[in-house]
């Protein structure tokens, strides 16, 4: 039989399997971190204690639950700017509807419930009224960020139930609970969106949404179930973050969507959709967290914080413009 | 016994346009039917009402005798109605494998089996003769691959019905027989099979009988016996083809205005040269992903870095920007008016004047008076149909909508044209006017270079059609030898098997 075949690419020399490797963004992140850690090593005796790495990762879960969601978002070639708002507000409400009396369960369930209610309302009116992604999240944040204040009054409010407080207070060998969670979490939709039917549409919709319609994809409820999973994975930040620090502030999470939006384009995702994948953003969180953490104990002033993730966003950014240019010229 | 399907008095009605009218067509099982018509006649809008993308405004969809309501695509397809688009509607991040079985991946409890969706894939590949690893990112392979690859996807689906829409617009001679195997052998096994084309050869061989549509109503059948090209091109256009095309330029060899010598950029043009006359049209021929727009884009400067040597009057110009083109006296016209050339929301002279600003507007400050007057001459010029000037050009239709293109370039005074796809999705009457304003516009001393995938639109415009395949130029035909098999023949000289790139 006539046929092609690709023979050419299968007899890869060396230097094109190295190229290859690091075309896999999770490999590029893992060096980029290894790199990361060596030199805060180096530059800080306190980084490698036990405490800071503890503290790292414990401050990091909030971003790392949002991100799941965020990339379903960034898949579809999408955003959610409401997250950070969800978060606050969820939060303080967990707490409210404990105060009220509630069993920690109810109010867990009904804050989730909310959740749901927000996701889905962002992405009716995003997939049915066809407002831009932009306009529905931002209002969908100060709504949600304004609700947050007026339930508390604008303190934060505290004396929960100790029980409430597990994620942040049990322990399992080093690490809290909430530090498993999140790996788990993390872990089990970063196998779904690879191997699910169902999570891989997310990929067909952003590779090209005229064709996924044109494969039978519903693209309209698709979207609206896209931004409720991840208004619900705010939702779960919120109640992770309340637990942990046992107070509802309508404060938390404030700019959280641009940390989650960077970590994610770091970490592989493309904003043009596609491309990304659960455990990518998740490693774009880390190295986040980590030049965080460094500033804080490098003492740089709170002033130049922004101007060095600023800095490293937009250098992060380039140098994976500039490696796909060529690989596509030089193809 | 009952057809395997009837439309019967299909309507479809989009803003501002009837793009169906009445039409009716049927289908047999084992019968290969040709639909054939001018771009724009409605075939492609009809076989989207038959797959349930558009919904019709009235008539009705019989299969096997049961009356059909398709409310989108999934409908269609479980009545075992497949079909391969004119785009390509590929998932350029996915693999092959995740494209052949787009959203119908083989899994269980919800989770996708690899090893058997990457195997019912390349089964359906190596049925039409293409052994591509399943696990490549489509969005590198090339355009034939691709198409390929749609196929492929259409065929897994087992289809009653199948719809081809141009799938053979970028396969070579080899595939495109491998193609016709499967079809009949599809046949056969008594699938109906809906087959849109442009090529008459591919019709004549394939179909058992042609359907003709004209301006979206139905214009005739014939069955494959009685067809001939002549009697197809009556149906299509309603007169005699002969009248069609204005005539060709009488004048011998005339000086280049524009040479390109060697010119390369990227992956999709390399080593271009070709001469454009003055007075003259010239054809810029290729199937899709040939590299001629690439290389209209590249001389215009909206490519960027070019190698090779870019020539005004046998002066090498150096060409950055579409700016420096501009100045050097070129024009480009882009396939798609509506998303890189026309201002949709403005008005017509604000449209006409938008590459003249700082002519219409002395000492910087813009006046309408002369925009005006601009504007209504030209209006009158290119017989633009438009109540006044003031008009937004997004409530023309398409013809009128090419024409205020056409004025906007014809104002910055170009020598140059290029011109892409001057006439798709324009109805037939201002069809032949922007052919005759070509003509006219070359006649008045200008050189234009027209761009089509349209093979008899080429051949009818142009002096001298340059061939293009996969980035390079395979010839260049004139006077006796322009006929479709020659273009043809250096259109897919590089889409042999052997010499394939992956």
């Amino acid at each position: 039989m006539e046929t092609k075949t690709l023979e050419a690419t299968n007899k890869t020399t060396f230097g094109e399997k190295l190229k290859k490797l690091f075309a896999v963004r999770e490999l590029f992140m893992i060096i980029l971190i290894v790199l990361a850690l060596v030199v805060l090593t180096i530059l800080s005796p306190n980084f490698l204690k036990r405490a800071n790495l503890v503290s790292v990762m414990i401050s990091l879960v909030p971003n790392a639950i949002i991100a799941i969601g965020m990339v379903m978002c960034l898949l579809e070639g999408t955003f959610d700017l409401s997250v950070g708002g969800v978060m606050a507000f969820t939060g303080t409400l967990v707490g409210v509807l404990m105060l009220k009396g509630f069993p920690i369960w109810a109010a867990i369930a009904i804050t989730l419930l909310v959740g749901v209610v927000i996701g889905l309302i962002n992405g009716f009116f995003i997939a049915k009224i066809h407002v831009h992604p932009l306009i529905v999240t931002y209002g969908m944040q100060r709504i949600t960020r304004s609700a947050a204040t007026i339930l508390t009054g604008g303190y934060s409010i505290y004396g929960f139930d100790s029980k409430f407080g597990v994620m942040g207070s049990k322990y399992i060998w080093v690490l809290p609970l909430m530090v498993w969670f999140m790996f788990l979490l993390v872990v089990v939709f970063d196998i779904l969106f690879r191997k699910t039917k169902y999570f891989r549409q997310a990929y067909y919709l952003g590779s090209n949404p005229n064709a996924a319609l044109l494969s039978g994809i519903k693209v309209d409820s698709y979207k609206i179930q896209t931004f409720t999973l991840a208004a619900v994975c705010a939702t779960i930040a919120g109640i992770v973050l309340a637990s942990r620090i046992m107070a509802g502030t309508p404060t938390a999470g404030d700019g959280i969507e641009m940390q989650v939006l960077a970590a994610g384009v770091i970490g592989g995702c493309s904003m043009s959709g596609g491309e990304g994948t659960v455990i990518g953003c998740f490693l774009g969180v880390v190295f986040l967290a980590l030049i965080s953490n460094a500033l804080t104990i490098m003492s740089v002033s709170q002033y130049w914080q922004g101007v060095v993730t600023g800095v490293i966003l937009i250098a992060a950014v380039s140098i994976d413009m500039i490696l796909k240019q060529r690989r596509s010229t030089l193809k | 016994m009952s057809k395997l399907l009837e439309m019967r008095g299909i309507t479809k009605r989009f803003p501002g346009t009837v793009a169906l009218d009445d039409v009716s067509i049927s289908l047999d099982g084992g019968e290969i039917l040709a639909l054939m018509g001018e771009n724009g006649a409605g075939k492609s809008t009809l076989m989207k009402v038959l797959s349930g993308i558009h919904q019709m405004d009235e008539g009705e969809i019989v299969i096997e005798g049961e009356q059909m309501h398709f409310s989108g695509p999934l409908d269609a397809r479980a009545k075992g109605i497949a079909i391969v688009h004119q785009e390509l509607s590929i998932f350029p991040h996915m693999t092959v494998a995740e494209n052949v079985m787009a959203n119908r991946q083989p899994s269980s409890g919800g989770f996708v089996k690899n090893a058997a969706l990457n195997e019912e894939a390349t089964k359906y590949l190596l049925e039409l003769g293409v052994n591509i690893n399943p696990r490549t990112r489509a969005g590198s392979l090339n355009t034939s691959h691709q198409q390929l690859i749609e196929i492929a996807r259409a065929i897994s689906m087992n289809p009653k019905i199948l719809i081809m829409d141009e799938p053979t617009s970028s396969l070579s001679d080899k595939e495109i027989d491998k193609l016709f195997e499967i079809l009949l052998d599809l046949k056969k096994k008594g699938l109906g099979i809906i087959y849109i084309s442009h090529k008459m050869k591919e019709i004549l061989t394939l179909a058992d009988r042609i359907t003709v549509l004209r301006d979206g109503k139905y214009s005739g059948d014939l069955a494959r016996a009685e067809a001939t090209e002549a009697e197809i091109i009556r149906l299509m256009v309603g007169r005699d083809s002969h009248f069609v095309f204005p005539p060709k330029s009488d004048a011998g060899p005339t000086k280049p205005l524009l040479s390109v010598r060697h010119l390369s950029c990227g992956d999709k043009v390399k080593d271009v040269s070709f001469e454009v006359e003055e007075g003259k049209i010239l054809g810029l021929f290729g199937l899709m992903g040939a590299g001629r727009t690439e290389s209209a884009r590249t001389i215009y400067g909206l490519e960027g870095k070019y190698g090779g040597e870019i020539e005004m009057d046998g002066k090498v110009v150096a060409i950055r920007t579409p700016g420096d083109a501009i100045k050097e006296g070129l024009a480009y016209l882009p396939e798609d008016r509506k998303q890189d050339g026309l201002f949709l929301g403005m008005p017509v002279k604000d449209n006409i004047v938008a590459n003249i600003l700082k002519k219409v507007s002395p000492n910087g400050i813009v006046n309408e008076k002369i925009i005006n007057d601009d504007a209504t001459q030209m209006v009158a010029k290119f017989q633009i149909k438009v109540p006044t000037v003031a008009t937004k050009v997004s409530s023309l239709s398409g013809g009128n909508q090419q024409k205020v293109l056409l004025a906007k370039y014809y104002k910055a005074e170009p020598r140059v044209l290029f011109i892409d796809e001057p006439t798709r999705g324009i109805d037939v009457g201002a069809k032949s006017e922007i052919h005759r304003q070509l003509r006219e516009l070359a006649n008045s001393g200008k050189a234009v270079v027209v761009i089509s995938s349209e093979l008899i639109e080429v051949m009818g415009l142009s002096d001298k059609i340059v061939v293009m395949c996969e980035g390079r130029v395979t010839g260049a035909v004139t006077g006796d030898q322009m006929n479709e098999s020659n273009i043809m023949t250096l259109a897919t000289k590089f889409l042999d098997s052997t010499a394939q790139e992956a």
